[in-house]
């Protein structure tokens, strides 16, 4: 009963979208440019562009499961007002961004969007962020090219691993049309990578954290505990500002 | 009643008293290594090679010979061999590469050749990653081929299944090593035992580069259908060899073998325009009965 509903509930549980009219006027209180971009197979890919004065690079990011890019761009303001370019799209079926969803077609638009940033940056300038569910499309991105360095906030060694922690006793892995296996990118990435993990996670474990940067590449990676932070108020806490402050710098 | 239940009494202590005896024989069953001593010179007839040492973070010694390309190299294989003897032996092979201008990179586990080190599946796979970041500071990874024969094989499919080397080549693969166990001691709790469980299976999964699947179909001990289940993994990335008649050991005395490899690695993959063939065009007799 509850493996069947979960089944059929999975994209329910994996996906929290809200949707935008496509007339809706963003809000933010920096400078931005708005997008759409068309991918191969005919989705629309809306994304928000901030831009700085003398930027000291740009962000791409990655974000959460919940929610659009209003709420996303207000979230990434923070790395604005660090100086920096941010870029931030909502995946398909988000805000108003339009398409099929599947876990092919996340991989693809990443790497879409990563392109299109190529041709205005180079990429010693291009820090790629993920957040959360996020983070498995930032390290694939980061994958496939060269970036400058990847920003991991509470990553997950797949979602697999995340579903059977959370239900334990479901036969998870068969159920999930979704594995998302973070794992498999990582150690395929050449940049600096920062994991940054609140040790309270009740979302995404804290030790799902550290499985992923036990197979991540020695040389390159670093893992920051966020003492008795949780899965979203890594913000609050001064040891997170310091981190993003070092490696932002 | 007792007389019943004292046999099953020794059938469950025998049960677990081999089930024991297994676990800490399986090294000695799974692997039969040939020693070197640390002075011992490679010497091959026509090949160029150099010898490399590589310390490990835990102290262990990995040994791996380098045998050059005559002319310019177009890349490099990295040969993970079977489960016997040494890269003493097993250099023979190199030439079936270095042929085609590719140098070939053979090393040796923990407890073979000049290796050392105390084996495990983990150790195993983390000293071949560390060869692999070797060879990826000297050669675009691009043009390193991962090439697994018989049991190096799932080490071969789990490093590609984590790096982005141009293509993955397994010589008589199996499904898992759990399952090439299973055939010979059916009834043993092997996915409790199995200290090399080796799930090829599940790494091919993840690999992103082409894949290549050589076996013969008179294979005993590794049978050919284990390589028609896996090719189906990674379908799309998948190309299935048949060496008609070949068995486990023998392959490398088929002509056929050899037209693989030439095939494998001197074409470039060739896109098929499908507007210009059948894939769409149904056929079928139930429907037109059904417009009617």
């Amino acid at each position: 009963m509850i493996s069947t509903s979960l089944y059929f509930f999975q994209d329910k549980i994996l996906f929290r979208p809200t949707v935008l009219e496509q007339d809706y006027q963003f809000e933010f209180s920096h400078k931005f440019e708005e997008l759409f971009l068309k991918t191969e197979d005919n989705a629309v890919i809306n994304a928000v562009h901030f831009k700085v004065e003398n930027p000291k690079g740009v962000i791409l990011y990655f974000h959460g499961n919940k929610g659009d890019l209003q709420r996303w761009g207000d979230i990434t303001e923070y790395f604005v007002d660090k100086d920096y370019d941010v870029f931030v799209m909502d995946y398909r079926t988000y805000g108003k961004s339009i398409g099929v969803l599947n876990e092919d077609a996340l991989y693809k638009d990443s790497e879409f969007i990563y392109n299109y940033l190529k041709t205005q940056y180079s990429e010693s300038d291009i820090t790629v962020y993920g957040r959360s569910l996020g983070t498995t499309f930032a390290t694939y991105a980061a994958s496939k090219h060269n970036p400058k360095q990847l920003i991991l906030e509470t990553p997950y060694y797949s979602m697999i691993d995340v579903a059977k922690n959370r239900f334990p006793l479901v036969p998870v892995k068969q159920l999930m049309n979704y594995e998302f296996p973070t794992f498999s990118f990582i150690n395929r990435t050449n940049c600096n990578i920062t994991i940054l993990h609140g040790t309270s996670d009740k979302v995404v474990p804290f030790s799902s954290g550290q499985k992923l940067f036990k197979v991540a590449p020695d040389a390159t990676t670093r893992f920051v505990s966020i003492e008795g932070a949780n899965h979203n108020n890594l913000i609050d806490f001064e040891a997170y500002h310091r981190e993003i402050q070092a490696i932002l710098q | 009643m007792s007389y019943s239940l004292s046999i099953l009494t020794i059938v469950l202590i025998v049960y677990i008293v081999i089930s024991v005896a297994l676990y800490y024989l399986q090294d000695y069953l799974l692997f039969k290594p040939e020693k070197l001593d640390e002075d011992f010179q490679f010497a091959y007839e026509n090949q160029d090679t150099k010898e490399y040492y590589m310390e490990t973070r835990d102290g262990a010694k990995i040994n791996g010979l380098l045998f050059k390309s005559k002319n310019q190299p177009k890349g490099v294989v990295l040969y993970l061999k079977g489960n016997s003897k040494s890269i003493k032996g097993w250099g023979k092979f190199a030439v079936d590469f270095t042929r085609h201008d590719y140098s070939v990179f053979m090393v040796d586990y923990r407890g073979f050749g000049k290796s050392t080190g105390r084996r495990s599946q983990k150790a195993i796979k983390r000293d071949l990653q560390e060869v692999y970041n070797k060879l990826k500071e000297r050669t675009p990874e691009d043009h390193i081929i991962l090439y697994g024969r018989s049991l190096g094989s799932g080490f071969a499919a789990k490093l590609a299944s984590i790096n982005n080397p141009k293509l993955l080549l397994l010589d008589a693969p199996y499904y898992s090593l759990t399952k090439v166990t299973g055939r010979y001691m059916p009834f043993m709790p092997l996915s409790l035992l199995m200290k090399y469980p080796l799930p090829t299976y599940k790494w091919l999964k993840y690999v992103q580069c082409p894949i290549h699947i050589i076996h013969g179909t008179h294979d005993k001990l590794i049978p050919y259908k284990s390589s028609v289940k896996l090719s189906q993994v990674n379908a799309k990335r998948t190309k299935l060899h048949t060496v008609i008649g070949g068995g486990h050991k023998n392959l490398n005395n088929f002509e056929s073998y050899h037209s693989m490899l030439d095939d494998i690695l001197n074409s470039e993959p060739k896109l098929i325009d499908l507007e210009t063939t059948s894939i769409n065009v149904i056929h079928s007799s139930k429907k037109n009965k059904a417009k009617v």
